[in-house]
Parts: structure tokens; sequence; C-alpha cells
């Protein structure tokens, strides 16, 4: 199992990827009133045949070659189960994927939400070429991400040189703590 | 506060950057991001690949990549040389990725103690 909420979203994300999807939307809801965590990655990718998405879940089955076990999304749905929630895996082949959980908050086995700007520039670095909306709602206040609206600024520099890395990484940081701390 | 004005400004520094770039990086890094990387923690490795590459300015690209077998010696880095010579380091974290890129990319020197052969049977 991963440690924090944000090492699920990388590694759902990198799935995305991996299904040569061009547009990843992440959104992220957290409400401690009714006590639900809801987490969806949907994606415009390859997507998957009904009879994978019935095996998708299940750890010995994968589509990489260099082992025989696949556990990104046999994790996210037992994390489901642990704590109170739902999963969801919906997908059309040659459409896209979206894969989700609603989960109890309060639930002990609720990880951490973890470091969400790491999450993030790490998705953006793996490939120029693919879009990003990012929502994170806390409580009722809501932040929203768009590499689009970032790249529109950037001319003909790549999103992905180091040092704009950096400063999206700090960028986001600070909005994310601001967030969960109430203050929008 | 981060404003996106600085990005503007962020983005104007970064052209001038790329133009004084003289062809090919001296070397490749790629990091590992498949479950089994994330789960024992490639993602601090990799921020701190960029926080350390971005600072010294070192000549190499970072990129990475899906499971590349030894999931037990993750977090997994490779290193490709401009001759396409690999060094594989493993069991990295964030204090021994910086290691690497001051000894290995700075100066050229290959960490010995890090890397796979060094892992005993």
């Amino acid at each position: 199992m991963m440690q924090d909420i944000a090492m699920y979203i990388l590694d759902l994300a990198n799935n995305s990827l991996y299904a040569n999807a061009r547009n990843i939307n992440i959104c992220l809801i957290v409400d401690r009133q009714v006590d639900r965590l809801q987490l969806s990655i949907s994606d415009d990718g390859q997507g998957m045949e009904d009879f994978i998405v019935e095996q998708a879940t299940d750890p010995f089955y994968t589509t990489r070659k260099t082992r025989k076990i696949g556990l990104g999304l046999a994790f996210f749905k037992a994390l489901a189960d642990q704590c109170d929630g739902e999963f969801t895996l919906k997908s059309k082949k040659g459409v896209g994927t979206t894969v989700m959980i609603d989960i109890r908050n309060s639930h002990i086995d609720t990880p951490p939400i973890g470091d969400l700007s790491s999450t993030l520039i790490t998705l953006i670095q793996a490939d120029d070429l693919v879009d990003y909306r990012f929502t994170y709602r806390y409580d009722h206040q809501e932040f929203e991400f768009d590499t689009r609206k970032i790249k529109s600024m950037l001319d003909d520099v790549k999103i992905n040189e180091l040092n704009i890395l950096l400063w999206i990484k700090e960028f986001l940081s600070e909005r994310i703590n601001e967030l969960q701390e109430g203050k929008r | 506060m981060k404003s996106l004005a600085e990005l503007e400004k962020l983005r104007d520094i970064t052209k001038k950057k790329i133009e004084l770039r003289d062809g090919d990086c001296d070397y490749r890094i790629v990091v590992g991001m498949a479950t089994c990387g994330i789960a024992a923690g490639a993602r601090p490795v990799l921020n701190a690949l960029i926080a350390e590459a971005t600072e010294a300015e070192y000549s190499c690209t970072i990129a990475q990549t899906g499971c590349i077998g030894m999931c037990t010696l993750e977090p997994l880095v490779e290193v490709f040389d401009k001759n396409g010579n690999k060094t594989t380091y493993v069991l990295i974290n964030p204090e021994k990725a910086v290691e690497i890129m001051r000894e290995h990319i700075g100066k050229g020197n290959i960490v010995e103690k890090y890397t796979v052969g060094s892992v005993k049977r």
C-alpha cells in the first residue's frame, strides 16, 4: 500500500500516461463535515476492453512485461475496501478511463494527503505534451490548477524545464497549504 | 506568494539560458517511477535530482521510466553517459541522489558504493 494519497495519484496518473493520455483530470475532494474523501483520475487514453476492466484490480493481472504482478489498481481498490469506501473503475476502449474512490475521511486507515505538489511536478516532468487539470476542494474552498494556463504564458519554453518545474512546485505548495489551512 | 507575473520573468531568464546551452548534455539520468518505485520513495528522489540539477546547472537531462525489473532494489536511478555506458544505482534516497549528482554528474566519478554491483547477494 502507498503511504499517502499523493502517492496513489502519482501511481494512477502514470497508468494514464502509459495509456497514451493527452489530458488527465485529477480531482480531490475532502469534506470534513460529511466525513468523505473522494479522489478521481480520468484520462483520454486508449481505454480498456470490458474483459480487461474486470481483471484490472486483480494483482496477478498486468499489462507490463517486466513482472507478472500489477499492484497499482489493486492497492487503490484495497484502500477503498479498507476505509468504508467505494471503488469505481470505468473505461471505454478508444475513449478513456476514470478511476475513483470515495472513502471515509476520518477512518483510521485513511492515509494523509501527502505531498501533492511533488506528485504534480513529477507528472508534469514526465511528458510536457500531456496536460493536467488538478482540482482540489477542501471543505468548501477550491483550488484549480491547469497546465494549459501555465503553458500559455511560457511561449516556446517547455513546462518541464527544471527551473519552471521548481517554480510550479513552490506555487502549488503555497496554494495547497493555504487551502488546507482554510485561509482562502 | 508566487505570482504569475513572476513566471513571465522566469520564462525570459530560461529562454536566455536555453540559447546558451551547447549541444547534447553529458549525462542522461533515468528514475524508475512504477508502483514499486513510487512505494519505495522514487518521487522524493526525482524531486531532489531536479532541485540539485537546477541549483548547480549540471549538463544532464532527467527522465522517468516504468518498472526497471528489480523492484526490491527500488528506488532505482540509471545514469547514461554520452557513449551509452550505463551505471545503475539502487536503494537510493534523496541524500544519496544529491551525492550521485555532485560526484558522478558534476565530477565524472561513479559512486561505487551505491551501484547495483555493490549489493550483497
